[in-house]
C-alpha cells in the first residue's frame, strides 16, 4: 500500500494540511522547509518526509531544482582576492608590540 | 617567591603565544573575506581585520579552547563593524534600509520562479553569472540578511552557529536567510534579463 501512497502523494495529502499518519505532507509543507532541507537543517524524520514529498510531487519538483542550481552556484563562489601580504605583516607587528613573540 | 611568579607568568604567555598563533591566525584570510563582504572596501577591510585580530589577541583568555575559533573572530569582526558603523552613522536617520522586518508572513512559493518558469525553469541562469557579480550582489543587501547569507552559504556555517554569532534565536536565521536568498534571486535575475542571459516575456 505503501508504493500507492506515494503514487498518489499530492493527491492523497490535499492541498493543505498533513494527513496525519502516512506521513506524505502538503505542497505547503514541503516548500516551507525547502531552504532547510536543503541545508540538511531539518531532523531525519522531516528530511525523509520532504523528500518522499519531490520524489512525486511534479508541481514542487522545480521549485526544488531552482532552489538547488541558486544555493551551488552562491556556495561555490570563490573569494576574488585575499588578504594583501603587508596587511599580514602590519598586524604581526601590531601583535608583537603586545606581546606575541612569533615562533 | 618572586622568581616562581615570573617564570610561570612567562610560561603562561608564551602558552598563550602559541595557541594564538596556531588557532586564530591561520583564519586571517577568512575574517579578510568576511571583512570585504561586511564593509565593501578593501581599506575597511584591512582595518577591519587589524582590529578584529588586535582585540581578539586582548580577550584570548576568554576564548575557550576547542570551539570553533573561526566563528569567534567572526563574531568579533561583525561587532567592531556593528559599532564602527554605529559611531559613523549616529547623526543619519538610521537607516531604514538596514533595518529589515524579520516578522510578517512568506510566500512558500517563490514569486521569481513563476517569472522565470516557461523560460529557465531550472534557473541555469544562475551558472552564467561570474563570481564577482555574485559577491556584487551580495554586497548589496542589508547588512542582517548579507551576514546571514555569507555566513551560512560562504561560509558553510549552520543554522545554530550563525543564530550565536549574530546573537539572534535560530527563527529569525531562517527568516533573514529567506528573505536575503530571495532578494539576492531576485538581483540575480534582473542581472541576468539585462544581460540577455535569460528573456522577459
Amino acid at each position: 500500500m505503501k508504493w500507492i501512497k506515494r503514487l498518489f502523494g499530492r493527491e492523497a495529502a490535499g492541498s493543505n494540511g498533513s494527513d496525519g499518519d502516512s506521513g506524505m505532507i502538503s505542497c505547503q509543507d514541503a516548500l516551507e522547509r525547502l531552504y532547510e532541507y536543503l541545508d540538511k537543517e531539518l531532523d531525519d524524520s522531516w528530511q525523509d518526509r520532504v523528500t518522499a514529498h519531490f520524489d512525486v510531487c511534479s508541481r514542487c519538483y522545480p521549485h526544488l531544482t531552482f532552489e538547488r542550481t541558486f544555493l551551488d552556484v552562491v556556495r561555490k563562489t570563490e573569494p576574488t582576492e585575499g588578504p594583501p601580504e603587508e596587511l599580514k605583516g602590519r598586524i604581526l607587528e601590531l601583535l608583537a608590540k603586545e606581546g606575541l613573540e612569533p615562533s | 617567591m618572586p622568581e616562581e611568579t615570573d617564570v610561570a607568568e612567562g610560561g603562561e604567555k608564551k602558552k598563550q603565544t602559541a595557541s594564538f598563533e596556531e588557532e586564530a591566525l591561520p583564519h586571517m584570510d577568512a575574517v579578510y573575506r568576511f571583512a570585504l563582504r561586511l564593509s565593501g572596501s578593501r581599506d575597511r577591510a584591512e582595518d577591519l581585520v587589524q582590529d578584529t585580530f588586535f582585540r581578539a589577541y586582548r580577550a584570548w583568555d576568554q576564548y575557550t579552547p576547542g570551539t570553533r575559533c573561526k566563528s569567534w573572530l567572526f563574531t568579533i569582526c561583525r561587532n567592531v563593524f556593528l559599532r564602527h558603523r554605529e559611531r559613523t552613522q549616529r547623526h543619519d536617520a538610521i537607516i531604514s534600509e538596514n533595518v529589515p522586518k524579520d516578522s510578517g508572513s512568506v510566500p512558500a512559493v517563490n514569486p521569481l520562479w513563476s517569472s522565470a518558469e516557461g523560460k529557465d525553469p531550472e534557473g541555469s541562469f544562475f551558472n552564467s553569472i561570474v563570481d564577482a557579480k555574485i559577491l556584487e550582489a551580495i554586497d548589496e543587501l542589508p547588512e542582517e540578511y548579507r551576514t546571514a547569507v555569507v555566513l551560512s552559504d560562504l561560509e558553510g556555517f549552520s543554522y545554530n552557529e550563525v543564530a550565536e554569532m549574530m546573537d539572534v534565536p535560530v527563527g529569525t536565521v531562517k527568516s533573514r536567510l529567506f528573505r536575503g536568498r530571495r532578494q539576492l534571486q531576485k538581483q540575480l535575475y534582473d542581472y541576468a534579463v539585462s544581460e540577455g542571459y535569460i528573456e522577459e516575456r
